[in-house]
């Protein structure tokens, strides 16, 4: 798997979480973000608004519980900063 | 003022000129429904409920997730002279089963003729008709046809308006009956001159849940009853963006708001400085607080914060209310900075006293006064045996006048208990000072070791202090495995996995350091433990069994339970010193306050 800070996306998700936490935490593409990183479902939600804020995107609701994993939300970010670039 | 029957009151509004506004999940836009136009809506509603083979009378479990829809339905269905039981709606369509399984036993308890709910998600809630004998079908609302009502029913005010789920555990739900006449003088009493002094002018703004009682009657049938415009935005997008509620605030030039203590918490922690210099706050004249334990450091962090965009303190009104009550009990007077008691808190549990702290080393308690209860209603304090205490003295709260509930739907046994002597018991601790009342905890839950009381919320609190606790997830409770004298435990999870060896020695240190108690056992348990009331309260009760019985996880969770194996630190505490010694010495920070509302659901957490 690619590792997390291979590119912008990467390492500004990885910054992201970094301020969600507020302490250094170790993250790999298939952490968790509830099982590995903590994260309850109101971090969850603050991490999403951080994500639209840093990249300029709209994440919509009904994607969230999707997103499980690390690697899933740089993938999310990177798809909906595609269908941006398209419209 | 003549009491109406929600209808009634519909009818009433309809000729007035407030309503409904619903904002958009932008935070931009707003759909408007003026209270004519939600009467036209719900007799359409009521009469394709009434197409659909329902008679008055009948109970509708309602599981409608988005506002308008789910306030036309719920009046629809009173216009039809039926009984709506709100439901908490599914989170996650692709935890449908598990949903099920938990609102399955709330749908058998209501005897529901139908489930309503919308064509996305009876799909998945077909599943009820064939599990619960009374439920004959489950109607999607864009599908109801059939002529409109041509009048709302001809209600009478003893008949039951609608069921409440806000009380009790999701595998044991209680069904709370509330009359039209319990709504009615519960919500005259809110906007009324002892309450809110609501007037046409004023402009309402929320985003709590409708299927909880602070939303739906605090907010939501408030205004209907007073005839004022509400702005409702949906509590995924507050909780996302927090900002949201506070700008909503600003552009209707907002005046009353409630929310429970954590939403406060969260604008304090959330909202940006960019934020900040789009607020105006300075129409905001009731910031309710109330559904779970109010802090006065909460209170106060957040007046400070947001003074400089005009909001005052003399705008909050921390209250007290449960389910059984309708909803409100006591409120504060209006534009009064909130009233705080400085207390002992060894007194408070040794002595069940609430006297000022015997010296300036004294550990001490804040309890933020929840103020009086309204004309024609009664509270007192009493004793075990139902005899009432002087002032200042710690008993539990017990309720009388016509906002208390007729009872639980086929408890008769557990309706005769909370209703005995004819007072409402509420199950929570408290006293009263100069009239007005503090509420200090939960008879159940409260810890008894050595003849002293522990309110388990102080433990709990403290343990959350611990930056390696997970927020919200800590459970104090005790139990007595055969030896007679109460242990106190404490179950926490942890935030990460990264927590190191020492979190439970930490969580102890501090508890003891908060409130001079030393834990027996302080138990980290993995992710997904510690169970959430429907309530959102955490279920002591359901953690103190799973202790007792030496499993802390459900059964099926094999992996997990190989984890707690590794995970769980179970550390047997052995203090050499005595139990007060150096502990209760020169430790006065971090008393957390305590105000508490029982019954109700705070917010979707």
């Amino acid at each position: 798997m690619t590792p997390l800070d291979a590119d912008d996306i990467g390492r500004d998700v990885l910054a992201v979480i970094q301020r969600v936490c507020r302490r250094p935490v170790d993250v790999v593409p298939h952490s968790k973000l509830a099982a590995d990183l903590g994260f309850d479902s109101l971090q969850t939600l603050e991490f999403v608004a951080e994500l639209e804020d840093q990249f300029g995107v709209t994440v919509p609701i009904e994607r969230v519980p999707q997103i499980q994993t690390v690697g899933e939300v740089v993938a999310c970010v990177r798809s909906l900063m595609a269908e941006n670039a398209r419209s | 003022m003549a009491l109406l029957t929600l209808p009634a009151a519909l009818a009433v509004a309809a000729r007035g000129s407030g309503g409904y506004e619903y904002l958009a999940e932008n935070g931009q836009t707003a759909s408007r429904q003026p209270f004519s136009q939600l009467l036209d809506d719900a007799l359409s509603v009521g009469g394709g409920l009434r197409d659909a083979g329902l008679q008055p009378g009948e109970t509708v479990a309602l599981i409608v997730p988005e506002a308008r829809d789910f306030l036309t339905t719920f009046l629809g269905a009173a216009c039809a002279g039926l009984v709506p039981a709100p439901l908490y709606p599914p989170v996650r369509l692709d935890q449908f089963e598990a949903y099920l399984r938990q609102t399955l036993p709330a749908v058998r308890v209501s005897r529901a003729a139908a489930v309503v709910t919308t064509t996305s998600l009876r799909r998945v809630l077909g599943a009820f008709q064939a599990s619960v004998p009374s439920v004959r079908s489950v109607l999607a609302i864009e599908k109801l046809g059939g002529p409109a009502l041509q009048a709302v029913a001809s209600t009478e005010l003893d008949d039951p308006a609608f069921l409440q789920f806000t009380s009790g555990s999701t595998s044991d739900p209680k069904g709370v009956i509330l009359t039209h006449r319990n709504l009615a003088e519960n919500v005259t009493a809110i906007a009324g001159p002892h309450g809110l002094r609501v007037t046409s002018s004023d402009r309402g703004v929320s985003w709590l849940p409708l299927y909880h009682d602070m939303g739906l009657i605090g907010m939501a049938l408030t205004v209907l009853y007073s005839g004022c415009w509400t702005e409702f935005l949906s509590p995924l997008a507050f909780l996302k963006r927090p900002a949201l509620w506070l700008k909503a605030l600003t552009r209707t030039h907002g005046t009353i708001s409630f929310a429970p203590n954590f939403a406060y918490d969260l604008c304090v922690r959330r909202v940006q400085p960019r934020e900040m210099a789009e607020l105006d706050l300075s129409h905001w004249r009731v910031a309710g607080c109330g559904a779970e334990p109010v802090r006065a450091g909460t209170l106060v962090a957040f007046a400070k914060k947001f003074a400089e965009v005009g909001f005052r303190a003399e705008a909050f009104l921390p209250c007290y209310g449960m389910a059984e009550h309708t909803l409100a009990i006591t409120f504060p007077g209006l534009d009064r900075a909130p009233r705080v008691d400085e207390i002992d808190t060894v007194q408070l549990s040794t002595a069940r006293r609430a006297v000022p702290p015997v010296n300036a080393q004294a550990l001490r308690t804040k309890l933020v006064s929840c103020g009086r209860p309204f004309p024609g209603h009664e509270v007192r304090i009493a004793d075990g045996r139902g005899h009432s205490l002087p002032e200042r003295h710690v008993g539990q709260i017990l309720l009388k006048g016509p906002s208390v509930f007729r009872g639980y739907l086929d408890r008769k046994a557990l309706t005769r208990e909370t209703l005995a002597g004819g007072w409402l018991h509420s199950g929570d601790l408290g006293y009263l000072a100069d009239g007005e009342l503090y509420v200090c905890g939960r008879v159940k839950d409260t810890i008894i070791v050595n003849g002293r009381n522990y309110y388990p919320q102080d433990l709990e609190q403290a343990a959350a202090d611990v930056a390696d606790v997970k927020r919200g997830r800590a459970v104090a409770f005790g139990t007595e495995p055969g030896t007679g004298r109460e242990r106190i435990v404490v179950v926490v999870e942890p935030a990460h996995a990264s927590h190191g060896a020492d979190l439970a020695d930490r969580v102890r240190g501090r508890i003891a350091e908060a409130t001079g108690v030393l834990v027996d056992e302080v138990v980290v348990a993995p992710s997904g433990t510690i169970p959430k009331t429907t309530s959102g309260k955490l279920q002591r009760s359901r953690v103190r069994h799973h202790y007792e019985s030496g499993m802390l996880l459900r059964p099926r969770d094999v992996t997990s339970r190989v984890r707690l194996i590794g995970h769980v630190v179970r550390t047997q505490l052995v203090y050499a010193r005595a139990h007060a010694v150096g502990v209760l010495e020169g430790l006065t920070r971090g008393r957390k306050n305590l105000m508490f509302r029982r019954g109700g659901r705070p917010g979707p957490r």
